[in-house]
């Protein structure tokens, strides 16, 4: 599993780090069952801070790709590939649609027509 | 070490101290000896067999000339030695030489002044003094050898030295897992078999097995781990122990095809300290191979390695902009 993030950005950087999870998950590596590393691990070879990453790992539980179990780690959970795809594309959705000037409503309102 | 200096060390300076040790006291006491000398013992350590001195004097330079023979033979070589043949013949000569004249000196020590060989004293002393002596032996072999010119290894493929791009505020970290299932099996089959026949005949044989069964199991599971500060690898669940390898001495790392064969078999294989290579090798197939600013080269079995390559070697080239 590779993790980058950009010090430098104007986007905030558990966003950034919850992306790139997102992306490997989605990419299968890590593979559901996988434990990830140590978060203390990664966010000192990343230079950012323990909670910051934690944040990220937050964001992807309440997403349901992740699992933390206590005293076992954070565990990918088992549709979490398929659902880190599905995840994405309602985010490219979302944004997609804000940018080109649609209201919240209007969004969902899209989507219940198509269900 | 001077190259000079290990090679009359290893050629000269350890065969004739390996002479002296054994037949000096044969030497000394050879009219004080009994006409048999207890050579083999039962297991409560009494004595079950006996040769003449002169026959035993022959067995034991069997032993210990093909030992000397192998030191000898190692600092004669005047091409660079092989990266694991050289160090190991080295190493087991040393080995060799010392048990053989260590045995014949502390046979021939304890049973001067004997009547009957019969009455000899239980053996384990002497084999413990033995085994001292042909480890150190073992160990000034190695250390000598390793001052001698290793072969150096082929460059890595060119094709395979992948760069990511790394902007000066970007950081990345690579991590991985790999497991091992039949050293799983291998680890837990030596451990139980250790237990089942410690129960059912002699205790002891625990410790060796369960010894060994658990270093097996400590490589079933490995941590790789790539950053801004290099390349850590844990082994298992244990604390302990670690590899850590600097980007700072690192000069590339690449991707290779590991054949368990060319690295010597499974497991940690090889020493970065006395033979300038080590390689981590848990399965056949792809790996990273980092080669060293010392010209040492390190390699480890690790699922995509071009990822963890390329994050290297960005991270290589970054400091060398920062330190220029």
């Amino acid at each position: 599993m590779l993790l980058k993030v950009d010090l430098g950005s104007t986007q905030p950087l558990h966003e950034q780090l919850a992306g790139q999870l997102r992306a490997a998950i989605a990419s299968g590596d890590p593979a559901a069952g996988e434990k990830l590393p140590p978060a203390r691990d990664l966010a000192e070879s990343l230079g950012v801070n323990v909670h910051t990453l934690l944040r990220a790992f937050k964001t992807l539980r309440d997403e349901g790709l992740l699992e933390v179990r206590r005293g076992r780690g954070t565990i990918v959970t088992g549709a979490a590939a398929q659902q880190a795809h599905f995840v994405d594309l309602a985010r490219e959705l979302v944004t997609e649609s804000r940018r080109s000037g649609l209201t919240d409503d209007e969004v969902r309102a899209l989507l219940e027509a198509q269900l | 070490m001077n190259e000079r200096l290990a090679r009359i060390g290893l050629g000269v300076v350890l065969p004739a101290s390996a002479a002296a040790i054994a037949y000096l006291p044969y030497l000394i006491y050879r009219d004080d000896l009994p006409n048999r000398l207890a050579t083999h013992f039962d297991a409560s350590g009494t004595p079950d067999g006996s040769m003449t001195p002169a026959m035993f004097v022959v067995t034991t330079s069997v032993l210990m000339t093909i030992g000397i023979a192998a030191m000898i033979a190692v600092a004669l070589t005047r091409r660079p030695l092989h990266q694991v043949a050289g160090p190991v013949g080295g190493a087991m000569g040393g080995f060799l030489a010392g048990l053989g004249s260590g045995i014949l000196a502390i046979t021939v020590l304890s049973q001067r002044n004997l009547v009957e060989w019969t009455d000899a004293s239980s053996p384990w002393p002497m084999v413990l003094v033995s085994l001292v002596l042909s480890i150190a032996f073992m160990v000034a072999a190695g250390l000598l050898t390793s001052a001698l010119p290793i072969r150096p290894h082929a460059q890595p493929d060119p094709a395979a030295i992948p760069v990511m791009a790394l902007d000066a505020d970007e950081h990345a970290v690579w991590s991985a897992r790999l497991h091992n299932r039949w050293l799983l099996v291998l680890g837990a089959g030596i451990t139980l078999a250790g237990v089942v026949y410690a129960v059912f005949t002699q205790w002891w044989i625990l410790v060796p097995m369960v010894i060994s069964g658990l270093a097996v199991l400590t490589f079933t599971s490995l941590r790789v781990h790539a950053d801004g500060n290099g390349l850590h690898v844990s082994y298992g669940i244990l604390p302990w122990p670690r590899t850590h390898i600097p980007v700072d001495q690192i000069e590339t790392a690449s991707v290779i095809d590991i054949r368990p064969k060319d690295w010597g078999g499974w497991g940690y294989r090889g020493s970065l300290k006395l033979m300038n290579q080590a390689a981590v090798v848990h399965r056949a197939g792809p790996g990273l191979r980092l080669d060293l600013t010392d010209g040492k080269v390190f390699a480890v079995t690790v699922d995509n390695p071009e990822t963890p390559a390329a994050l290297l070697n960005a991270e290589v080239a970054r400091q060398r902009a920062t330190s220029s």
